[in-house]
């Protein structure tokens, strides 16, 4: 027979703990007890169960498979050869990548996990764009797409890794963002010119790029001026 | 066997709601258990139970679908009894019900029956629940029992008097109003694999009689008043402001065979909300009590026990509801059952009272337990009944927290009563 200290009721003898409080009982003077046999047979353990992340995928690819088998069929029934649907399945393709591969790697948690998922998901835009340039007969893939892909995702990767690996306010990272924007502005239209032969000064980018780098201008200025940030905050907050 | 046809019966007026109110987890169901001296033969109890259900026609039976009704159907033979699991009252779906709409259980020393409460009520149940104990104890050691407090003869044909819908035969000639204020929900974090707790207090009669009869209260008022002051506590925790207080209500079952003359074993029971108004102000103990009392002596009236079986009754006799098919009326009064049904009370309060067995039974059984299944919503409940010396409260909650727990135990210790404590905690 014991007493719970904390509520003061008398404890049946199949109690470990006060059902009221959760106090465990400690008895000094009881001897070793005998166990008692609680009022209800003890509860299987049962625990929720995670779905992982293998599953999830594999279900993924299932569902995934039956659009990309339809077109597949359809397109060469009709046309006894591939024709539009290898778009179709390359769009596909593009999309599992960017879905898939996140869900795999966060199995297993690594500081390298985001750019290595970036960097798939960028090649393999580049292998659709490089099947849409051959089943076109376009000669635009070296001269412009590659480029202008690999730019985008050079600063995609970068603010992400500064993003991850510094110590810089969100307000910081996002002006770098809107600078690199600018500069990415100038950098198509030279590419542009240079690929498609259009003209051989800048035109149009440098409006954008001058927008562009002043407005990020200002915001690195805000962040390094903490009183007048935090009065913007006041006036301005959500 | 073969060629005895099964009766069949249409539900009892209070009992219409139960299979409508269903939810896909959860059904209303309650308990009642017989601890014996020694362990539970379960070949024995499985005879047992063959010769019991015969005597109980209402209660041995399935729930069926009519095309504009529920009915009960009796069962050709026994459910087969089964061994008791980590917990009481776990859930039972409709499909089942369909099958066989109770089930007797066994742990060690302790025969339990669980009902649907469309077959009968808390009284109806303890008359089966002694039936099948006596014939129990009869069978495996040879006594003989007489036939007197509750325990019903086995070899005797059922009884139309105890299969009667006696709502239908005590309707009054006025209707009262069924507008209630809507009371306080309890909070707290719901068990996330349906798991139900079950926390027993003992204590002792004597002790809980004399204090009730210091303060010039009933038992049932004593207890309802602590429920409520533990509510309140509970209440001015979680909703400091007291503006958006609600109230504090506890639904207290009414056993109506004592108000009309019936011996049904189906349902027949209504219930009074005793309330009190958190806004107001705080309240001691006394304040409840006397508030409780009055309440309750004002509202334990025949007549106006009368005047809510009317309205019910008229509802049901209604032609306009009556030609609705089923599964239009089961739509509506799931409506009105979630709007409603139990937003009007924060627990119930059931109390079976003093349980007699006959003599020769008593020193058989150890102890009697009468456990109330959680509602749908509210998270807690509470069933209680007084076998020999003890008065043992049973709480269910269909939540974490043993908050109300707690508050209403440790109350009772500090108004000088000893209370013994006993779960299925995990």
């Amino acid at each position: 027979m014991s007493y719970c200290v904390h509520c003061g009721v008398e404890l049946a003898d199949s109690e470990k703990k006060c059902p009221l409080c959760g106090t465990e009982v400690i008895d000094p003077r009881a001897g070793k007890k005998k166990d008692v046999l609680p009022p209800f047979p003890p509860h299987p353990v049962r625990t929720q169960q995670q779905v992982s992340r293998q599953s999830l995928v594999g279900l993924l690819t299932l569902i995934f498979l039956i659009p990309i088998l339809l077109c597949v069929v359809c397109d060469a029934s009709i046309n006894h050869r591939i024709v539009w649907s290898g778009y179709v399945v390359g769009a596909f393709l593009q999309l599992y990548v960017t879905i898939a591969v996140p869900l795999l790697l966060s199995a297993r948690p690594s500081r390298h996990n985001s750019v290595l998922s970036l960097s798939l998901d960028f090649l393999s835009l580049l292998l659709l764009l490089k099947y849409i340039e051959w089943e076109t007969g376009g000669t635009w893939f070296w001269t412009f797409a590659l480029p202008v892909t690999v730019l985008t995702a050079a600063i995609v990767i970068a603010i992400n890794l500064i993003a991850l690996r510094t110590e810089l306010s969100r307000l910081a990272i996002s002006a770098i963002a809107v600078i690199c924007t600018g500069v990415f502005c100038l950098a198509l239209e030279l590419l542009l010119n240079f690929a498609f032969h259009l003209r051989s000064t800048i035109a149009w980018s440098s409006y954008p790029l001058i927008t562009f780098l002043l407005l990020g201008a200002v915001m690195l200025y805000i962040d390094r001026n903490k009183p007048l940030k935090e009065k913007l905050i006041q006036k301005f907050f959500l | 066997m073969a060629d005895r046809e099964l009766r069949w019966m249409r539900l009892d007026n209070a009992a219409k709601i139960y299979p409508a109110a269903k939810r896909r987890n959860w059904n209303n169901l309650f308990r009642l258990s017989a601890t014996l001296r020694d362990p539970v033969d379960p070949l024995v109890l499985q005879s047992a139970l063959d010769v019991t259900v015969r005597r109980f026609p209402s209660i041995a039976v399935r729930i069926r679908r009519g095309m504009f009704w529920y009915y009960l159907e009796e069962l050709a033979q026994a459910p087969k009894i089964e061994r008791e699991q980590s917990y009481p009252l776990a859930h039972r779906s409709f499909s089942e019900l369909r099958r066989c709409a109770f089930r007797v259980l066994y742990y060690e020393n302790r025969i339990a029956v669980e009902f649907f409460h469309a077959l009968t009520d808390g009284n109806g149940g303890l008359v089966f629940l002694k039936t099948l104990t006596a014939e129990y104890i009869t069978q495996k050691y040879g006594v003989s029992i007489a036939n007197t407090d509750g325990v019903l003869d086995r070899s005797e044909e059922p009884d139309e008097r105890e299969l009667v819908d006696s709502f239908l035969q005590n309707e009054g000639p006025v209707s009262k109003s069924r507008r209630e204020e809507t009371a306080y929900l309890l909070p707290g974090t719901r068990e996330w694999d349906g798991y139900l707790n079950l926390t027993t207090g003992i204590l002792d009669v004597q002790e809980v009689l004399a204090l009730a009869k210091r303060y010039q209260v009933s038992l049932t008022t004593l207890m309802v008043s602590v429920m409520m002051m533990s509510i309140l506590a509970i209440q001015n925790r979680h909703v400091p402001n007291r503006r958006q207080q609600k109230p504090v209500k506890v639904l207290v079952p009414v056993n109506l065979r004592k108000f009309f003359d019936s011996s049904t074993l189906r349902n027949f029971v209504l219930y009074v909300t005793p309330g009190i108004d958190p806004k107001m102000g705080d309240y001691t103990l006394e304040e409840v009590l006397k508030s409780v009392h009055h309440q309750m002596g004002v509202e334990l009236t025949q007549k106006q026990m009368s005047a809510r079986i009317t309205v019910n009754v008229r509802s049901e006799k209604s032609w306009a509801l009556k030609i609705v098919p089923l599964f239009l009326k089961n739509v509506a009064m799931k409506l009105v059952y979630n709007m409603v049904g139990e937003k009007k009370s924060c627990i119930a309060f059931s109390n079976l009272g003093a349980a007699a067995l006959p003599v020769e039974m008593q020193s058989y059984v150890d102890r009697l337990d009468f456990v109330l299944g959680a509602q749908a919503v509210c998270p807690n409940n509470c069933g209680a009944l007084t076998y020999g010396d003890h008065l043992i409260i049973n709480f269910t909650r269909s939540i974490e927290e043993p908050e109300l727990e707690r508050e209403f135990f440790t109350r009772l210790r500090r108004l000088g009563l000893s209370v013994t404590i006993e779960s299925n905690q995990r």
